[in-house]
């Protein structure tokens, strides 16, 4: 282009057309569109791609891969296969080789894939808001020398290279100090062990052989750490092969209903501040029996504690007493160190000691808290700490309200928060470091056993994270290197003499899991030192309104409350999603003259709250309750503002419960996005349960609902594998991991808390809860698990007008969802309402999408959708067995929530595989179908709950 | 005869008379009323259509459908709308059949009023689906796949009586009208609306040999028409009778909901015809003797619904099911929602029982409310019907309640509004009495005076 024509232009351009002849005009038109084709002309890209010809080994498009690694939840790890597909994660299964999982995984280990993937993680590292860099930071972090306000709060930990790590650290910065902090705390645990070992040590059990089980408000099978364990050995224990089996029994003592308190024997309701007196009142009994290896001066103190023993407990210990050696008595982390203590009297009273209970060192490290935040907030007041690197965790969220942690924050030089997402701590931090998901991380931990478990990631990070070892790592004085080298050159220099490290290496980050590294048994004396102490600083009791604070099933203590799954999974008991409630008995509710969604102000020492009021059948009296891990105002979009902050009424001596509790009505409403509104059976042949006493003198007590249904139609011949489920309801404790399971594996969307409370939840498979006599104070509990039956005479198949619900010739029910129209008559037809219908279009376009298992279809807007027993792991076990020349092998095929169900009370097979638990189970007399008079000849069936209630009991 | 004290024709007009009478509404502008409602139901329409676009845009979560009502307002309004048309059919093909005098001066309208019932009701079985764009594979049609409908399923069926019935009644109607479209075509001032109706009177010229193929061809329709009277509304109830909901799983429901049908048609032919009467000055067409006999049509079919209420709750009982019991006896007067299951009864049940009284059967403005009222009641009949069943089944878990959005509310009075609508338009624009049966009529009832005075 020319001046001239350049001049003109700009003229042109700058609005002075004036001088624009028509020729001028045609040129310049002429001009700009010979030069609009210049911009195309560029060098073609120079780097070469490359085609797909030959796959690199390992990878079959379409076929999964599973990889070892470990989920650490507040120090202790869980081992897992995850499944991968094409470096996608997209599902969690245990690892049967890792002693906490043995195969199975609970609802945390099965929803953690989401988390991976979650829309709203931290993805940028930032300073003061400001898009910042990793070198920036490492610059940050250099450009201090060795200081004495270096500060690290982070979640508790049994990394072998983390302990390593903080060793360097505390060479390199002589004053660091290192704070553990969850807000579920296992202190009280770790100081009655001191108390009586003078160590600290960590109390293991095995619940597969106990004959009598006592349980101090410790919900074992779905809350504490090793639960899936717990619960994988329980199942074991508790299935009833036969009337006249042996099931144990189970006591519980609790606050809360839990899912280990809807599956005891007897159940016995308390304030947890009097759980410790109906622990001491227990050993009293003990001791009246049996006082020998006991300080006479702790006997006599416990016998006066106790006061007089009541009928509850002299019942349980004459019950112990029965079976010395093969009982365990439990206590629950929320339980002050009395209670611990106590259990732990009544297991060397018993003999239980060295047999079904023994003592480790801790797998974590700093049990006892030696730094807590409490100092860590005096110190920030006193100016000591310049430096407070926090990693992982939210402690503004969930510090203890008197702390007022967030102000002391700001009065910190330099603070910065590794963190999965820009949460309250990270608002307050001055860095924001967004952390690795455990599936993108390097790592080892222990696990409760002390067994050394892998980390490895299952795909690159998908923002610009870092682990937290790597963070500290920065700290150590050592050079700047990945999560990877630190692991990998951690454990070269502590390899098996002999072996070589690759092969050592790769064999045991294959497996995820270093056999036998459980720790070794204590061998430490009880002393019983400060036993009397510990006694002595048990909670008084007295009258006023307790309030206590469970850990979320669901979401935890609020670390997975943006994991959209978790949200919408209904609660254990409570079946409550997407918030939480006041939990108060039906009672209590009558006394404070409240109900259901009336919203409460609850008020404790000045600080106030306000949550909707949920009664609970079989809670405590004179308690009310309040989950914890709801109410988040951080930046995650799901989690933001659901239900209520329990942590701002919680303080530092009150961490787990509280008393003098005020409750008031505001007048207000607010709506429970309750999944299941009903829970009286009505007589109903829907869930059967009875005593095994009972069960032993009247075996076919549900001989109403099997057997084959009368039916006018001929029967259908069938052959070849008829697949089938059988679950076993008195096993089955509601913890929900199936529910997660099966979403997971079956990309089940979820529709949020309006969606649920319209009665429109997509989860395929439900646990359904059923209190036997509501009317009761303390009612039976059966939970169902409710999925698609797979009737053999299946209402829904005849009433489709366009086929898109058929049976298919190895017995499953089968849903079309090409051919579906949506009328829903199926849907109105299924008399157990396992039919879910896609009213919007719920899939979710976010990177959410990444999980979505390939074998499944995403259902459509307008489809009927339903369990289909894991159709898709069916078909690839038959072309693996067609590929391989043979039949089916039993138990070859596994349903996502069979697989994963902790405690086994879901099995599934082929009929024609009757040497399997699903094809022996379903011949036992207490096996029913449910609503089995519809005669829908449902291939899932049920064996009734059989409890084994103490006679002395009333 | 008692034609001297219940004349079902006032006077005795000649046919130019008649015919002045009765067409002339076609070429003379609605009044300010006409032009109101118009508007108001006009608007009502574009509501319709706003909220079934956004439906389908958006998917039927916008209603207050759930696991377990996932049948709720579309299907009632189905049913309802359906149920209405009834009357119009059994008027025009069943009194027609059976030589009733009576019917001639409102078999036009109720014709019009079935043929316009049965399109909002043909809305909801295409707008309720959840893919309505696939609506067709519920048709028989050659499919390259050769997959076929499911005939065990009643909804094939069901779509396949809905279409007859609309295409027989539509038939029917436009058979009946010609006559008269040429009446209007000879008569009408200008030459817009003789070419118009032109086109529509199908070249009739009143010859004796069209009048003889009109006689056969009416015959015939009219003897199609009748058994669909019976088959439509069994189908439908078989959409129910199939299931195995308590609440649905019954036998005696095709007849019930036959007599159900009849009698809301007649309820709303009645709510139809009094304000037509009174706004167009027929009381000599449509005499008191119209309204004594549509009221004892419906006391009759209402005696019959309640005898199917009866007949439900006493084998509930007899058969000791647990469920029927729950359902009949405890969620439907007690449960959510009972406030409908009372105005059911109050207007299927008690309403009609006033109708013995020959006083209110003539007396316009009581019969028009308790044609409201009844027509009220049959539409909370299918409300319990559908909606208290599916929300107290057998499942105790999932026991659910049902609560209309505002998008269901929307779309029934979006319905109501395009029905009035049409038949406003049709008030205008179509003689909605059949001059020519009338005059028929006429002749006959002179010819009947002229035998009796000999």
């Amino acid at each position: 282009m020319n001046d001239r024509n350049r001049d003109t232009l700009n003229r042109a351009l700058a609005g002075d057309s004036g001088g624009l002849s028509r020729r001028e005009a045609l040129r310049l038109l002429g001009a700009s569109a010979g030069l609009a084709g210049l911009g195309a002309c560029q060098q073609p890209p120079s780097k070469k791609i490359l085609p797909y010809v030959n796959r690199p080994a390992d990878v079959t498009p379409g076929m999964p891969d599973y990889y070892a690694t470990s989920m650490v939840l507040d120090g202790f790890a869980t081992g897992l296969l995850i499944e991968s597909h094409q470096g996608r994660p997209t599902k969690v299964e245990g690892n049967p080789e890792h002693p906490a999982s043995l195969g199975k995984a609970g609802v945390l280990e099965q929803a953690s894939v989401l988390g991976v993937y979650d829309p709203d993680r931290a993805t940028q590292i930032s300073h003061r808001q400001v898009v910042s860099s990793w070198p920036a930071f490492v610059r940050e972090v250099a450009r201090h020398g060795p200081s004495q306000g270096l500060r690290f709060v982070l979640p508790p930990q049994s990394s072998p290279v983390l302990a390593d790590l903080v060793d360097a650290i505390a060479g390199h910065h002589p004053g660091a100090r290192f704070v553990y902090h969850s807000p579920v705390s296992r202190k009280e645990a770790y100081r009655a062990t001191q108390a009586i070992y003078g160590t600290p040590l960590e109390v293991q059990r095995d619940f597969s052989r106990a004959k009598v089980v006592v349980s101090f408000e410790a919900d074992f099978l779905a809350t504490m750490p090793f639960s899936v364990r717990a619960a994988h050995d329980y199942g074991k224990r508790r299935h009833l092969a036969a009337p006249d089996g042996d099931m144990g029994r189970l006591y519980v003592v609790e606050t809360v209903p839990s899912a280990t308190g809807s599956v005891a024997d007897n159940r016995l309701r308390s304030r947890s501040r009097d759980i410790w007196r109906i622990a001491a009142q227990v050993v009293s009994a003990l001791l009246a029996q049996q006082a020998q290896g006991l300080p006479p001066a702790l006997a006599r103190q416990i016998t006066a504690a106790a006061g007089s023993v009541g009928p509850w407990a002299q019942a349980v210990a004459r019950d112990l007493l029965r079976y010395p050696g093969e009982s365990i008595v439990v206590a629950g982390d929320a339980q002050p160190a009395a209670t611990h203590l106590l259990a732990q009297v009544a297991n060397h009273i018993l003999g239980n000691v060295g047999k079904s209970v023994w003592l480790t060192a801790p797998a974590i490290l700093d049990p006892l808290g030696d730094h807590d935040l409490a100092g860590l907030v005096s110190e920030i007041h006193a100016g000591a700490v310049d430096r407070l690197i926090i990693l992982e965790g939210n402690p503004v969220y969930t510090a203890p309200a008197d702390l007022e942690f967030e102000r002391a924050l700001a009065r910190v030089r330099q603070t910065a928060h590794v963190s999965l997402f820009d949460n309250e701590t990270s608002a307050a931090c001055k860095w924001l470091v967004p952390a690795k998901h455990y599936l993108e991380s390097w790592g080892d931990a222990r696990a409760y056993d002390g067994t050394i478990s892998f980390v490895q990631p299952l795909l690159r990070p998908l923002y610009a994270a870092r682990s937290v070892i790597e963070v500290l790592g920065l700290f150590s004085g050592r050079a700047v290197i990945s999560d990877h080298e630190l692991v990998e050159s951690y454990w070269q220099s502590r390899r098996p003499i002999g072996a070589s490290f690759r092969s050592w290496w790769q064999t045991h980050l294959q497996r995820g899991v270093v056999p036998d590294t459980a720790a070794p048994r204590a061998t430490a004396q009880a002393t019983w030192a400060q036993a009397g102490a510990i006694l002595a600083s048990a909670p008084a009791d007295g009258d006023s309104l307790e309030i206590r604070f469970p850990v979320s099933p669901a979401v935890y203590d609020g670390r997975f409350a943006n994991n959209v799954w978790l949200q919408e999974l209904p609660g254990t008991v409570t079946r409550l999603s997407w918030g939480n409630a006041l939990l108060v008995s039906p009672a209590t509710a009558k006394a404070m003259r409240v109900s259901d969604t009336d919203v409460v102000t609850v008020e404790r020492a000045g600080r106030r709250v306000r949550a909707p009021i949920l009664e609970i059948p079989g809670h405590a009296d004179g308690v009310v309750s309040l989950y914890l891990g709801y109410g988040r105002r951080g930046s995650e979009r799901a989690a933001r503002g659901v239900g209520t902050n329990a942590y701002l009424l919680r303080t530092t001596d009150a961490d787990s419960f509280a008393r003098d509790v005020t409750v008031t009505r505001t007048g207000e409403h607010h709506d429970l996005a309750l999944a299941q509104l009903h829970w009286d059976l009505h007589d109903r042949p829907i869930a059967f349960s009875t005593t095994a006493a009972i069960y032993r003198a009247n075996p076919d007590f549900t001989e109403r609902a099997r057997g084959p249904a009368p039916s006018l139609l001929p029967n259908y011949g069938r052959s070849g594998n008829q697949w089938a489920m059988t679950i076993d309801t008195g096993i089955c404790t509601g913890c929900s991991a199936c529910v997660i399971a099966c979403q997971a594996e079956n990309n089940i969307m979820v529709v949020g808390r309006k969606g649920v409370m319209g009665g429109r939840e997509m989860q395929w498979l439900r646990i359904d809860r059923y209190y036997k006599d509501p009317s009761k104070p303390d009612p039976e509990v059966i939970h169902q698990p409710m999925l698609c039956q797979h009737c053999e005479n299946a209402p829904c198949e005849y009433v489709c007008p366009v086929n898109a619900t058929v049976h298919s010739p190895d017995g499953l029910n089968e849903m079309v969802y090409n051919r579906c129209v949506g009328t829903r008559f199926c849907s109105n037809n299924c008399p157990y309402k396992v039919r879910r219908f896609n009213w919007f279009e719920y899939a979710d376009p976010s990177i959410r999408k990444l999980q979505r298992n390939p074998d499944v279809t995403v259902r459509d807007r307008g489809v009927m959708e339903k369990c289909t027993y894991c159709v898709q792991r069916i078909r690839r076990a038959e072309i693996a067995a067609n590929l391989g020349h043979r039949d089916l092998r039993p138990g070859e095929v596994q349903t996502a929530c069979q697989q994963t169900c902790p405690t086994g009370a879901i099995q599934f097979g082929s009929l024609s595989h009757p040497d399997t638990d699903m094809v022996r189970w379903r011949q036992q007399p207490r096996q029913y179908d449910c609503l089995h008079e519809v005669g829908t000849r449902p291939r899932t069936q049920y064996l009734a709950k059989i409890t084994n209630p103490n006679p002395e009991i009333k | 005869m008692r034609a001297a004290a219940d004349p079902v024709l006032v006077g005795s007009p000649t046919d130019g008379e008649l015919s002045d009478r009765l067409l002339a509404p076609v070429w003379r502008a609605g009044g300010p009323g006409w032009k109101i409602l118009f508007l108001v139901t006009f608007a009502g329409t574009l509501m319709l259509g706003f909220l079934v676009s956004y439906t389908v845009v958006e998917g039927i979560g916008l209603w207050g459908n759930n696991i377990p009502a996932a049948w709720a307002f579309a299907i009632i309004n189905f049913v309802w709308w359906i149920g209405i048309g009834h009357a119009g059919t059994f008027i025009s093909a069943i009194l027609f059949l059976f030589e009733q005098k009576w019917r001639t001066s409102i078999n036009r309208f109720s014709e019009a009023m079935t043929l316009f019932a049965v399109m909002q009701a043909g809305l909801f079985p295409l707008l309720h689906l959840g893919r309505p764009w696939f609506f067709y594979w519920l048709f028989p049609y050659p499919d390259t796949m050769e997959v076929w409908p499911q005939v065990k399923s009643a909804l094939p069926w069901d779509a396949a009586a809905v279409s007859t019935y609309f295409t027989v009644s539509l038939l029917f109607w436009y058979l009946g009208l010609l006559p008269d479209l040429a009446g209007v075509r000879d008569r009408a001032p200008g030459k817009v609306r003789r070419v118009i109706y032109g086109i529509f009177a199908l070249g009739w010229r009143g010859s004796v040999r069209a009048w003889r193929h009109y006689r056969v061809a009416y015959l015939i329709l009219a003897g199609l028409a009748t058994p669909l009277v019976l088959s439509v509304h069994s189908v439908v109830s078989s959409d129910f009778a199939i299931g195995v909901v308590p609440g649905w799983h019954s036998t005696i429901f095709p007849p019930y909901f036959v007599a159900g049908a009849i009698f809301s048609g007649f309820a709303m032919v009645i709510t139809l015809a009094i304000p037509a009467r009174a706004a167009l000055g027929l009381h000599g067409v449509i005499t008191e003797r119209h309204l004594d006999n549509l009221a004892k049509m419906t006391l009759v079919t209402g005696l019959a619904v309640s005898y199917g209420y009866i007949c439900e709750y006493f084998i509930s009982w007899y058969s000791g099911d647990p469920f029927e019991l729950y359902q009949y006896w405890v969620a439907r007067p007690t449960g959510p929602g009972s406030v409908v299951f009372y105005l059911m009864i109050l207007g299927n049940v008690i309403v009609p029982q006033f109708l013995w009284s020959k006083r209110i059967r003539r007396n316009a403005k009581w019969l028009f409310i308790a044609s409201i009222l009844i027509n009220v009641g049959m539409w909370s009949e299918r409300f319990v019907i559908i909606v208290m069943s599916l929300e107290r089944e057998y499942l105790v878990s999932k026991w659910h309640d049902y609560a209309p959005t505002w998008v269901d509310l929307g779309i029934l009075t979006g319905t109501l509004c395009f029905f009035l609508f049409l038949f406003l338009l049709f008030l205008r624009f179509v003689p909605f009495i059949s001059a020519s049966e009338m005059k028929e009529l006429a002749h006959e009832l002179k010819e009947e005076e002229k035998a009796a005075n000999a």
